[in-house]
């Protein structure tokens, strides 16, 4: 009678929960797939975390190129469009300062970095070669 | 003895992994952003020098690429310049735990 109680109960449980209480089949795999989870997340940051260095690099090579390029006595928007073929989206500046030209490239990401307010930015100064 | 835990066990070793993998890279790409920063400082160095021909003109243009003046030369028909720049500390503690001591990166640059 004790046990056929058991039974019902376990049954009942079975039915609400969708869980088998008595073994543990399937135990490996559903907890795999929570960890394969937290581990795609895990790769999902790192991979954010190369994106950002990838970009940095990307954003110093059109500051270098924009000044150089402006040292040389380029046109202000040909430079401009040099840099935003290379850098879609950036921000920049052109400061002068006596002979000396400093470009600034800032860009905003959008997404989770917008959240957490990455800004990446990059600048570079040349001499102007045709100052007078 | 049953299998609770294994899989995120497992996981859990290969996060660390990952993160590990990242950092490395991420410290390695580091020198190699300052390096790249640091030689495009020495060339445009290099180049007002070739037009001023003047060493004592270069402070303004060395502080604005963020580096230090290490040596300068004028000579006959090329000028050769020098410029060394200091890593910042989080960057160099990072790189000690690999056993990569390197606090200055220098570049060289000569210009007709």
């Amino acid at each position: 009678m004790k046990n056929k109680l058991r039974q019902v109960k376990v049954s009942f449980l079975k039915f609400l929960t969708c869980r088998n209480f008595i073994s543990e089949k399937g135990l490996v795999t559903a907890e795999s797939a929570i960890a394969m989870m937290s581990l795609m997340t895990v790769l999902g940051m790192c991979l954010s975390v190369l994106f950002l260095v990838f970009n940095q690099f990307l954003l110093f090579e059109s500051a270098r190129q924009g000044s150089r390029m402006l040292s040389r006595g380029e046109n202000e928007e040909v430079v401009k469009s040099k840099i935003l073929a290379m850098t879609p989206s950036a921000n920049l500046d052109f400061v002068y300062e006596n002979d000396l030209v400093s470009v600034l490239v800032q860009k905003e990401f959008i997404n989770i970095f917008r959240i957490l307010k990455i800004n990446l930015s990059a600048d570079s100064t040349s001499s102007l070669e045709f100052y007078e | 003895m049953n299998e609770k835990g294994f899989a995120t066990i497992s996981m859990l070793y290969l996060s660390i992994l990952l993160i590990f993998i990242t950092y490395f890279i991420v410290s390695i790409t580091s020198i190699i952003y300052n390096k790249n920063l640091t030689q495009n400082a020495a060339d445009q160095v290099s180049i007002k020098l070739a037009i001023t021909k003047d060493c004592q003109s270069l402070n303004n243009i060395l502080n604005l690429n963020k580096v230090d003046f290490e040596t300068c030369e004028v000579r006959d028909n090329f000028v050769e310049v020098q410029v060394k720049k200091t890593l910042d500390l989080i960057i160099y503690e990072n790189l000690s735990k690999f056993g990569i001591n390197l606090r200055e990166l220098t570049a060289i640059s000569r210009a007709f």
